[in-house]
This record gives C-alpha cells, structure tokens and sequence, in this order.
C-alpha cells in the first residue's frame, strides 16, 4: 500500500470522551429499546392505521438501526480521519460539517431517543427522572412553558442559521482549526443546533410544541436550503482563499488551497441542500401516502350533477 | 406545593462522568495550534512547525508538530526528527527529544510533546535527517508563568449561569416548584 494512503488511513484519534459518550448512549439505547420490546411483544398486533398511537409502533427495528447509524457518524465525524484530515483539507472539514448537522441529527431524532433512553436506566434511577420529566414538562409547568417558547421553529431556525453563517466567518473559522476547544464548541454547536433543527422535523419526544402539519415542516426544510446553498455558492465561486490557515498547511495530494476550497463549497451547496429535499421528498410521500389511505368518496358525492358544478362543495 | 429535587446518586453519577471526561486526555498528542515556521526549506525539503498553545506556560503540555514535505509538497514519511529546547540566555539544552510519527494523531505528521521548562525565552531547534541530508530550522518562544485555573471564579460564572437559566425557564422559583394539580 502506498506509504500515504496507509498514513492516511492510520490517522484516528481516539478521544476518550467521545467515545465514552457514544458507547453510553449507545448501550442505554439498546438497553431501553430491548426493554421496551420485551414489554410490547405480547401485546396485540394491530393494523397499520390501527396501530398509529401504539406502543408496537414505537419499538421498531428501523428505530434502532437509525439511532446506531447516527452514532456511527458522530464516530466516523470526530474519531476518523474525517477529523483528523479536516485541518489540511478544507473539503474533508466540510464533510465533517455536513455529517453533524445533517446526518446525524435526523438518524438520531427519527429514532426517537427519549423514551428508550429512559428504559435503558436502572429501575429506580428511571422512576425518579421520569417523575421528575415529567412534572418539568407537564402542560402547566413555567419550565415547559419557556422551554416551548425558547424552542419555537422560528428562534430554532434563526439559532441554525447564526451558527452556520458564524462559524464560516474567516476568523472564527481559523480560530477553530488552530484551537482546540474552539474546534470542539464549533462542532458541538453545528450538532446541537442540528438537533434541535431536525426535533421540529421528526416530531420525536418531548412533544411539547404544537403539532406542526407535514406541509409546515416540509416548509421548514424547505427554508434551510437557500441559506446553506448561497454558503456553498460563496465558496465554491470565490476567486481567492477564504480560510488562510489553509495556505500555510503542506497540502495532500495535487489539490491547490484554492481548489480545495471550491470542492468544499460544491460539497455544502449540493449534497448539503440534497439532504434536505430527501428529507422533503420522504415527507412527500408520507403525506401522499396518508392521502391513499383515506377512504373513497362515494361516487353519488363526486359524479352527481350538483357535484360536477361546484367539486368540493357539500349541500 | 411539591419540590422536584434531582436524586444524589445522579448528581454524584453526572458529576463523576463530567470529571472524567474534563480529565481525559488524548490517547495521542493531537496537533493544531499555531504555525511557526512555514514551509521552510532544509536541503529538498520544507519543514513547517506548530506550536500548541501557542504561548507556552511553565509546567504545563507543550506541543510541537512537525510536517516534512517534499518539493512537489508530497509528505515525507521516513526521516528523522529531533527537536532541542535551548535557553536563549545561557546556550544550555533544556529538552531534547524525537518527535515521530507513531506519537501523532495525524500519521502524516511527526508530533511530541513535553512539559514546559520555567519562565524565560528559549529557542526550539527542528533537526531534520534524511539520507545524506541534515538541516535544522529554529523558532523562538517565551514560556509565561503558570496561570492556575481560578475554580472560585468558575464556579460563581457556572452557579451564575446555572441560575440564570433556571429563572428563565423555571420562571420565580429556581427549585422548579410546580403545583401539586401539575401531577395529576
């Protein structure tokens, strides 16, 4: 093997914090979501429209394969050479970026983690922090009446797009790669403001907003695309180098900074935005698929004379 | 009235995994900081240097990274790398040891770290040896004296913050009071 793709490819930096965070997580996960199985298994299967509020529809084998698959890329985020490549290449960071704000965070919220998380707790360390999650976020406590109104899509959306624009600022920008905390709130805050992005999105637990309608949360995706698509632009058609301190770092391979940078760019501006319409796409067909479900319209309601005057109206 | 009061064993628990991971250190030095020497050539060569922090304390990590890069800026993988910490005023060695690449995060990189001599200016002195080929490039650094973490400090800054944000979304009462009528 060429001497550096094997260095290449040596380069993980095992941090123990992470890890530790992500193999408890994961085990709590597991824990809860085996439980919770175990408690469900001898309850009756319903149908699928029967099901909507059952607890068998919660306990579901793509729920935990999504949570795992989060955490794989939080691991494949910050301990792979992702991360570690991150301060030469500036499109292997965007990659990084693109896995914290965007994989990850839907993976981990479509799988729902509150409630498993809990079921992966002791018994009684469960019971207590049940009960008291459960007086903080009952309908009339303040905590859940600021937290609601701190959390509104509006304020989750402008706190996205202040940490998206702000961290591609040059100096702070430069200041994550030549710090080390700086680089670990940069990414700690890509990924909380991720979360808190796609909460809204995927509906998961603690529903304490009100119901947005499919049609609002396809809008809300809709509305993270031009923000993070005129980023990639910027980048991708910028006549010089944006980021200095990648100018002064040996370069790998035969890419220029300024090549380098326009790659970075592509990478937010298309497969960025792409994660989005996907996104936008499942939710489509969800909607459409809701719309098949519903039972038909007797013909006398939409062939009869009155009907074909005026569709839609009812006498 | 009925006061939700977080259990011991879980701030004991939270605490302990807080502490643990504050503790924690890399397993490998990791590199970053700031660049003091950029691509400066040594024979065919060009040597560009890191230093983290970029100001150094007195008894504290110091890290150096190294990169050794060919004239088409490829990586060089297989030379020597020594570096010797010398004191400004009197000439006299303080550190003096390899850095490699097995001690790196980035395989691509020769990294070592050490701790800090007392205050004073020194000079860092980069041997490179490769083949026939032997060069040195030197940087100069002025190791601060030790600032110790003043924990009163943060701790008030963290209860201050702790409560700011429990009056914000605990309303008047910071120990998250809520009605009886709440539970049923």
């Amino acid at each position: 093997m060429d001497p550096v793709l094997k260095a290449i490819l040596s380069s993980w930096d095992w941090r123990v914090d992470v890890i530790i965070i992500l193999a408890v997580s994961g085990s709590l996960y597991m824990m809860g979501w085996g439980r919770l199985r175990k408690r469900t298994a001898s309850l009756p299967q319903l149908s699928h429209r029967q099901n909507r509020r059952s607890p068998n529809r919660l306990v579901v084998s793509w729920r935990l394969a999504a949570y795992l698959s989060g955490l794989f890329f939080i691991a494949l985020a910050l301990l792979s050479p992702i991360d570690v490549l991150g301060g030469q290449l500036f499109y292997f960071h965007m990659i990084q970026h693109l896995l914290l704000i965007m994989i990850a965070p839907p993976l981990l919220m479509v799988a729902n983690p509150m409630p498993f998380l809990l079921w992966g707790l002791p018994t009684r360390w469960r019971r207590r922090l049940g009960s008291g999650l459960g007086r903080l976020l009952h309908r009339k406590s303040t905590f859940r009446r600021r937290l609601r109104a701190a959390t509104t899509p509006g304020i989750v959306w402008m706190v996205w797009a202040v940490a998206l624009i702000g961290w591609h600022d040059p100096n702070a920008y430069n200041a994550a790669l030549s710090m080390e905390w700086v680089h670990d709130l940069e990414h700690l805050s890509f990924f909380l403001t991720g979360m808190l992005f796609w909460w809204h999105v995927t509906g998961a637990g603690p529903r304490i907003h009100k119901h947005i309608s499919p049609i609002g949360r396809i809008a809300f995706l809709l509305s993270a695309i031009p923000l993070n698509m005129m980023i990639g632009v910027a980048l991708a058609f910028a006549g010089e180098p944006i980021y200095t301190y990648y100018t002064a770092v040996p370069r790998i391979g035969s890419l220029s900074v300024i090549d380098d940078q326009r790659v970075g760019g592509f990478i937010m501006w298309v497969p960025g935005s792409m994660m989005y319409i996907i996104a936008v796409l499942i939710l489509a067909s969800q909607l459409l698929q809701g719309e098949e479900s519903k039972p038909a319209l007797p013909e006398s309601e939409w062939a009869g004379d009155e009907a074909l005057k005026a569709p839609g109206i009812r006498k | 009235m009925k006061r939700f009061i977080v259990p011991w064993r879980v701030c004991v628990f939270v605490g302990g995994l807080l502490f643990l991971l504050l503790g924690i250190r890399p397993l490998h030095a990791h590199g970053g900081g700031e660049i003091k020497i950029a691509k400066e050539p040594v024979g065919p060569y060009k040597l560009t240097v890191w230093l983290n922090p970029p100001q150094p304390q007195a008894g504290k990590t110091m890290h150096i990274t190294v990169a050794v890069l060919a004239e088409d800026d490829s990586p060089i993988l297989d030379a020597a790398v020594f570096l010797e910490m010398v004191n400004h005023d009197t000439g006299q060695a303080i550190i003096a040891k390899p850095a490699t690449t097995e001690q790196s995060t980035n395989k691509l990189f020769y990294e070592t770290d050490f701790p800090a001599p007392e205050t004073g200016a020194y000079d860092i002195n980069i041997q490179l040896t490769k083949a026939d080929i032997n060069g040195q490039v030197t940087f100069s650094t002025e190791v601060q004296p030790a600032k110790n973490t003043n924990w009163l400090v943060v701790g008030f800054v963290s209860i201050g913050v702790v409560l700011a944000i429990a009056l914000f979304l605990g309303g008047r009462s910071v120990n998250l009071d809520i009605s009886e009528s709440g539970n049923q």
